[in-house]
């Protein structure tokens, strides 16, 4: 651990070192703690000021009262969700292609005109069969069944 | 035709060559895109998690700038106490605005800039001008890096810890077996990044990294009861 947190000291330390190095939140202080020593050790060597105060303890203290920040993570969730791949359009593409045939086939049903329509001839069906089945269709002109005369 | 390279690892300069087919012509583009520190890189690293609710990374970026806000602050604030406040005041801030870093500049520039409105925000609470305002302007901040200037009251009893802990570090460091003495001194002392000094010392990267983190560790074990005792009595 502290080879790698020497490392980020240096700002030398790798992207997925630095994913280990805190994926154990108990080693948060301890990083801290070998930070603080590696700067005075930095500081004297550099022939700096030495500082006393320890403040980043108290700094702490006051983030670990502050509610965890998770607005980031949010975001990154939503707009990773944002991120539609194609085949999820086929669904929509399926539904605007069933509408157009359905419509294309309702227009070109009412264009279609009476003479062209099938025509069954009277003598091929019972009389009787014909009265039926005028007295039980709809009113709907469409409905009944067309006969020559 | 176009052509892009990179000519340079360590400072990216990207020639964008340009041939007329009519007259032959060639004409060069040299620009020069200034890079992403490693610095800056692991500090966004840091920013990320933080901002995925990783406390701990943002605790290692207190670690790394509460020194030199500090002493940026002390630029502007004479009082020790108020310069505590005020840093610890611009951590909170930052963290509680933390979401809003896009990375468009680096980090500490960033919080510096909270630093540098916190204090005047403070000075101004207090019906003090913020007199060294203009003084720090954003350039200034960009290339803050670690001015000596820290205040702090020295006492008999500070100055005698501080020549202790000088003293022990010093001959901790002169103590050390050579290959890690030069190794540790090139970085501390010169500076140099871990590649140059494995070029330097002839060693892979992985050696360099080794034998700096064993010269620190061989003087941090004879500094730490010696920072026990000073915390204790500070």
């Amino acid at each position: 651990m502290n080879e790698k947190t020497s490392s980020l000291f240096d700002n030398e330390i790798q992207s997925n070192e630095l994913d280990s190095l805190l994926s154990k939140k108990e080693r948060g202080a301890d990083i801290r703690e070998a930070i603080q020593h590696y700067q005075t050790i930095s500081d004297v060597i550099q022939g700096k000021q030495l500082s006393r105060n320890n403040l980043s303890n108290k700094i702490m203290a006051a983030i670990d009262k502050e509610p965890t920040q998770l607005g980031g993570f949010l975001a990154a969730k939503k707009s990773l969700s944002q991120q539609s791949s194609p085949s999820e359009y086929w669904p929509m593409a399926a539904s605007f292609a069933a509408l157009f045939v359905i419509g294309l086939t309702v227009f070109n049903g009412d264009s279609i005109k009476v003479g062209n329509s099938p025509v069954l001839a009277k003598g091929d069906i019972p009389e009787d069969i014909i009265i039926a089945h005028h007295s039980s269709t709809s009113t709907n002109m469409k409905y009944f069944i067309k006969t020559k005369d | 035709m176009n052509s892009l390279k990179v000519v340079s690892k360590s400072t990216e300069v990207y020639n964008a060559s340009n041939v007329n087919s009519d007259n032959s012509e060639e004409v060069k583009i040299n620009m020069e895109v200034r890079p992403i520190s490693p610095e800056r890189a692991i500090d966004q690293k840091l920013v990320e998690k933080a901002q995925k609710g990783d406390k701990q990374a943002f605790g290692i970026l207190v670690e790394k700038y509460q020194l030199k806000l500090n002493r940026l602050i002390s630029r502007m604030v004479r009082d020790q106490s108020e310069i505590e406040d005020i840093v610890q005041d611009s951590f909170i801030k930052a963290y509680r605005a933390i979401n809003n870093f896009r990375g468009d500049s680096a980090f500490y520039t960033w919080l510096y800039r909270i630093g540098i409105n916190t204090a005047k925000n403070h000075l101004v609470s207090l019906g003090r001008r913020p007199k060294a305002m203009d003084a720090v302007d954003i350039e200034e901040i960009e290339n803050f890096q670690d001015a000596q200037d820290l205040r702090s009251v020295e006492t008999p009893e500070t100055t005698m810890m501080n020549n202790q802990i000088t003293a022990t570090v010093n001959n901790a460091a002169e103590s050390l077996p050579d290959e890690l003495k030069q190794a540790f001194k090139l970085r501390e002392m010169d500076g140099h990044s871990y590649e140059e000094i494995s070029e330097m010392m002839g060693c892979p990267i992985g050696t360099v990294r080794s034998r700096i983190f064993r010269a620190r560790d061989a003087i941090a074990e004879k500094l730490k009861p010696l920072i026990e005792v000073t915390n204790k009595r500070w």
